[in-house]
């Protein structure tokens, strides 16, 4: 287990944190938890003080951004970087390439291909860890 | 009716009295004249029928009397009374149309006779002129308030003034309102530097006298007859003038010839303020659909608007509602596909099927998300050439893959758009992406910008238009569906291939720049896709 990255997983589609859970644990490179709703993944997070957060916009009660704007706040923890999830950002905006930029944080478009993730997760680890 | 008028000219007592009393029996008006001074004086004060004269008399003969009767009454009658008939007399006197030539002495139940007819002749002869002339006039006045256009009418008015008057010279001037000056609106017969530099300066009393001129504008060799408002508004007010002179044959304008002017004059007043009030009521309907067309503008593009709204809203739901699934859906098949089926390639056949589906419904919904974007611009000034570049590098790689060259025709100058550079990249991508779907194997890609394009009017303001021409070599598409090529979910490409969604996203998208998208193609030589846009200033 050593030397495995802890993924935390916020998002309140049951199905799709199972399925990711499976799938990134499947790499042997991850140790992932998942959390429900928005409260539950704080609570995770400063519990677990995972090494990258995937992180939903559309949920209801919390959204992504609130989440992340508690974390951010959060002295403990506010060093983690974070990957948005979304369903409603387009290839076309994100320029044809998986990730991009928008005010420092990561997006990434569902559906999405476990290759895919996983080589983005890894790229902004290596930024973290460059830092 | 009047009484016909006889004027008999001798220096005979005697023939003046004979004649004097037997017309006076047959009940004609008589009047006599011993010498042609006093025949020509009576003449200018009284209209006479008939002119009954010796040639031969003291102070003035009878042929020069005559002449100068004819000037100012051509209708008058003539018969000649001479005692010294020759050839040569003769021949003048019907040279200037005398009626008859009589050798003193005469039988006077003959004469009698003789005036009878000559008369009856006249009678019938002036009413002929005159019913031609009032059928001319008719005609006239028809053709005058039928005209709405304000230059051929002032020709015609003063064409038809000059007609009736038989004159060579004439002018039509009106009164600018502004300036309160005399302008020359139509013009015969006079020298074109006069015209341009012809500009009579009104101050309230001259104009005043325009309109009085009613009274005192008649002399003999000009007519200057005022053109008097008769609408209710500006009622007596003059709006111009008519000037008439040189009469082709020399004479006086006669009685009638300026009756009828100023019976022209009315009329003409009539109808250069009709046409005034017809072109202000067309200003105003030209105003009226100018307005109607802005406001159905407005309508169309606040309903394009709502529209696109609507299916940003709608794309933004779905693709929530979809996408979440479609998550859920791969990242089951991938679990599925590395734990349990352990990689084989049966599964792996399955698996990639499945996943070409997914991305089908997720393409879908990419496109949807594009019409969100579109009813949301963000529009900066965009050079042109560099995003036609921009596109075509994102499709470069894909171009040298099917052996198509692309050609790039751009002016030298920058070319700026008012435009959203990410929306419109994706419109010409699209654009360039159908174009490489129509080459497979090789081709021609040519992309130009041309600044000719046809000017167009949008609210009242002229627009330079940029046209982009997008031209493939390809297969070409056939014309029973180039008609649909704009209508979403319509696609000539094999199932999968294309969400049909990208030409109608690309036409709404222009539409929303104020531009506009058109095809043309020929099926096995090409295709051409012309964007209009309008040119930033």
């Amino acid at each position: 287990m050593i030397g495995r990255k802890k993924i935390l997983v916020i998002d309140d589609e049951e199905d799709f944190c199972f399925f990711l859970k499976k799938n990134l644990e499947n790499t042997g490179e991850f140790i992932v938890f998942t959390a429900g709703t928005g409260e539950d993944g704080i609570r995770l997070c400063r519990l677990e003080k995972p090494d990258l957060i995937l992180l939903d916009v559309m949920m209801p009660k919390m959204s992504g951004p609130d989440v992340a704007e508690i974390l951010r706040e959060d002295t403990g923890i506010n060093n983690i970087p974070l990957i948005f999830l979304t369903a409603v950002v387009t290839k076309e905006e994100i320029g044809g390439a998986p990730i991009r930029e928008i005010g420092g944080q990561n997006y990434i478009a569902k559906p999405i291909e476990i290759e895919n993730l996983v080589k983005t997760i890894n790229k902004v680890l290596q930024e973290k860890a460059a830092l | 009716m009047d009484k016909q008028k006889i004027l008999v000219v001798d220096d005979e007592a005697i023939i003046r009295q004979l004649l004097t009393r037997s017309l006076l029996k047959e009940g004609y008006e008589v009047e006599t004249a011993e010498d042609g001074n006093i025949a020509l004086e009576k003449a200018k004060k009284t209209s006479f029928n008939l002119l009954i004269t010796d040639l031969k008399m003291p102070k003035k003969d009878g042929m020069e009397v005559l002449k100068e009767v004819k000037r100012t009454n051509p209708y008058v009658e003539l018969i000649i009374l001479t005692g010294y008939p020759t050839i040569e007399t003769a021949v003048e006197a019907v040279r200037i149309g005398a009626f008859d030539f009589i050798c003193k002495p005469f039988d006077v139940q003959a004469m009698l006779t003789t005036i009878k007819q000559c008369l009856e002749k006249q009678k019938y002869q002036i009413k002929h002129i005159e019913l031609s002339e009032l059928m001319t006039f008719a005609e006239i006045t028809r053709l005058i308030t039928s005209v709405f256009e304000l230059e051929p009418l002032f020709n015609r008015i003063l064409d038809s003034a000059l007609s009736i008057t038989k004159a060579k010279r004439g002018s039509l001037m009106l009164i600018d309102p502004k300036t309160r000056a005399l302008n020359v609106k139509a013009a015969r017969g006079l020298d074109k530097n006069i015209i341009r530099n012809t500009e009579i300066n009104l101050n309230e009393d001259i104009s005043d006298k325009a309109v009085q001129g009613k009274e005192q504008a008649l002399t003999s060799s000009t007519l200057n007859i005022p053109l008097v408002s008769i609408s209710s508004r500006s009622k007596g007010n003059a709006l111009g003038m008519l000037n008439i002179s040189d009469k082709v044959s020399e004479e006086s304008f006669t009685e009638r010839e300026k009756t009828l002017v100023f019976v022209l004059a009315g009329q003409a007043a009539v109808a250069i303020e009709n046409a005034g009030l017809y072109l202000q009521l067309q200003e105003n309907i030209d105003g009226l659909r100018k307005v109607i067309a802005q406001l159905n503008d407005t309508q169309n593009q606040l309903i394009q608007t709502e529209k696109l709204a609507a299916v940003g809203h709608l794309a933004f739901g779905i693709a929530h509602e979809i996408r979440n699934p479609l998550g859920i859906i791969l990242g089951g098949v991938e679990l599925l596909n590395n734990t349990l089926c352990k990689n084989d390639n049966a599964s792996d056949e399955v698996v990639g099927k499945i996943k070409n589906s997914i991305d089908r419904a997720n393409n879908i919904i990419v496109d949807l998300l594009k019409f969100s974007r579109a009813s949301k611009l963000e529009l900066k000034l965009v050079d042109l050439g560099k995003l036609l570049d921009e596109a075509a590098a994102l499709v470069a790689s894909r171009a040298r893959l099917s052996n198509v060259e692309i050609e790039k025709n751009f002016p030298k100058e920058n070319v700026r758009v008012n435009a959203d550079e990410t929306v419109l990249r994706q419109v010409f991508f699209n654009l360039y992406t159908n174009a490489l779907d129509a080459m497979p194997k090789e081709g021609r890609l040519k992309l130009s910008i041309s600044l000719n394009g046809k000017n167009k009017e949008n609210n009242g303001k002229k627009e330079n238009f940029v046209t982009v021409e997008v031209a493939d070599t390809g297969k070409g598409i056939r014309e029973e569906e180039l008609s649909n090529i704009f209508n979403p979910f319509f696609t000539t490409k094999e199932p999968g291939k294309g969400t049909g969604l990208g030409l109608s996203i690309a036409h709404l998208i222009l539409e929303r720049h104020n531009g506009r998208i058109d095809v043309k193609s020929k099926v096995n030589e090409g295709t051409t896709f012309v964007v209009k846009l309008p040119q930033a200033a």
